[in-house]
């Protein structure tokens, strides 16, 4: 009898220890890069298309594409047997003049910052091309700011403030939106009217709490890891919302800045991989990984890291990096800091000469 | 007692300065007596309603298992700890919440919200364990001689490291006062991690219901990537033991021990590899750590930590999850082998094998 109780209790006693277990050995990261693959791509009337990075929908026979950085790439395969014309829309454009296509027709779209293009892809044919925002170098402005928390009144005090300001774009470091909704994304997708430029996202936690809405995410604003070279320096945006770098987001990251010799590398990602306060767990959950990731970076030349998460300004150097936090888009903000609404732009020079200018628009 | 117990870990976690008043000096032979748990009773049939109970509506209302038993005066010190950790919770939600996570004020208080979220799942586990016959476990000390401890094993953190860990314990004075020396040293793949540190430990108090650890950890550790860490730190675990408390406890929590540690520190980055702590990034380091350590039978013991050690423990923790630690050690003669498997991030598997005498 008391070795059948035993039996009995070593059961449960396992039963309760393991069932928790079983969950912990999966890698969630590998899947939630694996899941870029598949962004971007589409097949119409027996065209295999890719915006590289950016979300693309076919919506009646218009391609509709919204950028996720200055150019867009984009890469045809056509098994189809004669031409083929197609008709893109791209979203998120500039919006003080056209882009520029490599192929095809631009003409002007319902509003600013929608462009069309008109291209016809010959029977089988294989060819890559580009529409850019801009080409050439030469000196130019960019804004950074996180945690907007879908907050309508600091972004549009931002907003009104960038336009003033001439910015090429303006850079997002995640938690733009606070439930990672259908109304909330709207407005994020809308911002670019308010900021009067295209405006790109880092990828945050709020965009990605719930689950299943990583897809809704990349659906409707692109790949959370990408990069791009604009005027001769180089961006690195990176995932980085579950406070860590995954393995297959340092190879990758690794990888963008091996192939990159801009002078000026900058990254962006939503947690910072040190809080300069270290005691409230808002940076990477490793400072082993923080240290490795930034090392690597450091050895790749990274010049700056821009993050947000934090709802505070810090502006701090881990050896020669320079670790910028802007945590100051209208996120609850933290108490005792003397910082209200700020964002940062940083004026280059396009040959890696760089300053940075904090805009402070008063208290929250 | 139930105050008394919560005092008793109100006092451990906060600043674990409450020294004993009289510093009981316990010989080995003591120490290796096993606890006077007065396990005459038979054990009681098992029942099923209790242990559905206990988890639903034990989930909300904790004792509910107990309450189903009969055992009222356990489910009423139960609801009233979960309670109290509800309160406990809200004394650090509040104040996070009107500042913003302000850094001047919060890590202030983390500690208190910290043993109220874990002294809300042990009020639940307590009613769990003793709703399902768990009373029929044994406690017997720690073995009171070990002094000597060995490890290898394999560690397996996404994008960390898998390593193999060695670890040398040296045990000076009769398990009271303790100092460790302690080398990792890792490998994965084509890199290199290196682990150098000293551990210093003492025992200031083991009375048959509490316990009381201090420890100071230096910890050096390289990679051959070209980075390294330092990290000070200095530590003090509290441990309960509650059935030595109240005759239900004997019974319900038998062979389990809730420890708390606690710690402040200062961990330097080196990027460039080469300390020089004028230039170096450091940061404070804010160590907790909650957790309930089982002792299954005569020789094992089932340990199962909850782990807040963000900067020490690889790969860390997650802001709601952290880091679980679930150990199994086994005693054979003067042999034993502990097995320790941590899960939070990553996952790591320690097997570690030490000898006594």
């Amino acid at each position: 009898m008391k070795q059948h109780t035993l039996q009995r209790t070593s059961r449960q006693f396992a039963l309760i220890i393991l069932l928790p277990l079983a969950g912990c050995l999966a890698n969630p990261q590998a899947e939630r890069f694996d899941l870029n693959q598949s962004v971007g791509k589409i097949t119409v009337s027996d065209v295999d298309i890719q915006v590289k990075f950016a979300p693309v929908t076919l919506v009646g026979n218009t391609i509709e594409a919204r950028a996720q950085r200055p150019t867009l790439e984009v890469s045809f395969v056509s098994r189809n047997s004669s031409p083929v014309a197609l008709n893109f829309k791209l979203k998120n454009m500039r919006h003080d003049a056209l882009p520029t296509a490599s192929f095809g027709t631009i003409t002007a779209g319902e509003k600013a910052g929608v462009v069309n293009w008109a291209v016809t892809i010959a029977a089988g044919e294989t060819r890559s091309e580009t529409v850019a925002n801009y080409t050439g170098g030469g000196a130019y402005r960019f804004g950074v700011v996180g945690d907007l928390h879908y907050r309508d009144s600091t972004a549009s005090r931002i907003a009104e403030s960038a336009r003033a300001r001439g910015l090429d774009f303006f850079l997002l470091v995640g938690d733009f939106v606070n439930q990672p909704n259908s109304d909330e994304y709207s407005w994020a997708l809308a911002l670019s009217d308010k900021f009067a430029g295209p405006v790109y996202a880092a990828y945050g936690n709020h965009e990605g709490f719930r689950q299943g809405y990583m897809n809704f995410y990349r659906g409707l604003f692109g790949t959370t890891n990408y990069s791009f070279t604009h005027k001769g320096d180089f961006f690195l945006v990176l995932d980085s919302a579950d406070q860590s770098i995954s393995r297959e987001i340092y190879r990758y990251a690794e990888s963008e800045l091996n192939q990159s010799g801009s002078a000026l590398k900058m990254m962006f990602m939503h947690v910072p991989p040190f809080d300069e306060f270290g005691m409230r767990n808002n940076s990477f959950n490793s400072r082993y990984q923080a240290a490795r990731f930034l090392n690597m970076a450091l050895d790749k030349g990274v010049d700056i890291v821009f993050a947000g998460h934090i709802h505070t300004y810090q502006d701090f150097w881990v050896d020669a990096i320079r670790n910028v936090v802007v945590g100051t888009g209208g996120g609850r903000p933290e108490q005792f800091d003397g910082i209200g609404i700020r964002y940062v732009i940083l004026h280059s020079d396009g040959s890696g000469n760089h300053q940075l200018e904090t805009v402070d628009l008063g208290d929250d | 007692m139930w105050l008394r117990l919560l005092l008793i870990a109100a006092l451990g976690t906060c600043a674990l300065s409450a020294a004993p008043e009289k510093k009981k000096v316990v010989a080995p032979a003591e120490l290796a007596t096993p606890l006077d748990v007065k396990s005459a009773d038979a054990p009681e049939t098992f029942r099923p309603w209790p242990l559905v109970a206990s988890i639903f509506p034990g989930v909300i209302l904790h004792g509910s298992g107990q309450f189903v038993a009969g055992n009222y005066k356990a489910a009423r010190d139960l609801i009233i700890t979960e309670g109290v950790s509800i309160i406990l919770v809200f004394a650090v939600g509040a104040p996070a919440f009107a500042t913003g996570n302000a850094a001047v004020l919060v890590p202030g208080v983390y500690t208190i919200g910290f043993v109220g979220v874990t002294h809300f799942f042990t009020s639940w586990a307590a009613d769990i364990y003793g709703s399902s016959g768990l009373n029929l476990i044994s406690s017997p000390l720690v073995h009171p001689h070990q002094r000597t401890w060995i490890a290898a094993g394999i560690i397996r953190q996404d994008d960390t490291e898998s390593d193999i860990y060695g670890l040398y314990r040296f045990d000076g004075k009769f398990a009271r006062e303790n100092w460790f020396i302690r080398g990792l040293f890792d490998i994965e793949e084509k890199r290199t991690y290196q682990n150098f540190g000293l551990d210093t430990g003492y025992r200031v108090l083991r009375p048959k219901w509490a316990d009381v650890y201090t420890t100071f950890e230096g910890r050096h550790e390289r990679s051959s990537e070209g980075f390294s860490l330092t990290s000070l730190n200095a530590l003090a675990e509290f441990t309960l033991y509650p059935e030595n408390l109240t005759s239900y406890y004997a019974k319900a929590l038998r062979g389990i021990g809730i420890f708390t540690t606690v710690g402040i520190g200062r961990q330097y980055i080196h990027l460039r590899d080469t300390p020089d702590f004028r230039k170096d990034a450091h940061f404070a380091n804010l160590i907790l750590m909650h957790g309930v350590r089982f002792r299954a039978t005569r020789f094992t013991e089932f340990s199962s930590a909850f782990n807040f050690r963000k900067d020490n423990i690889l790969g860390g923790a997650s802001i709601l999850g952290g880091t679980f630690v679930h150990q199994v050690e086994v005693f054979l003669g003067n042999f034993f082998t502990r097995i320790t498997f941590e899960h939070g991030r990553g996952y790591r598997l320690f097997a570690l094998a030490g000898v006594n005498w």
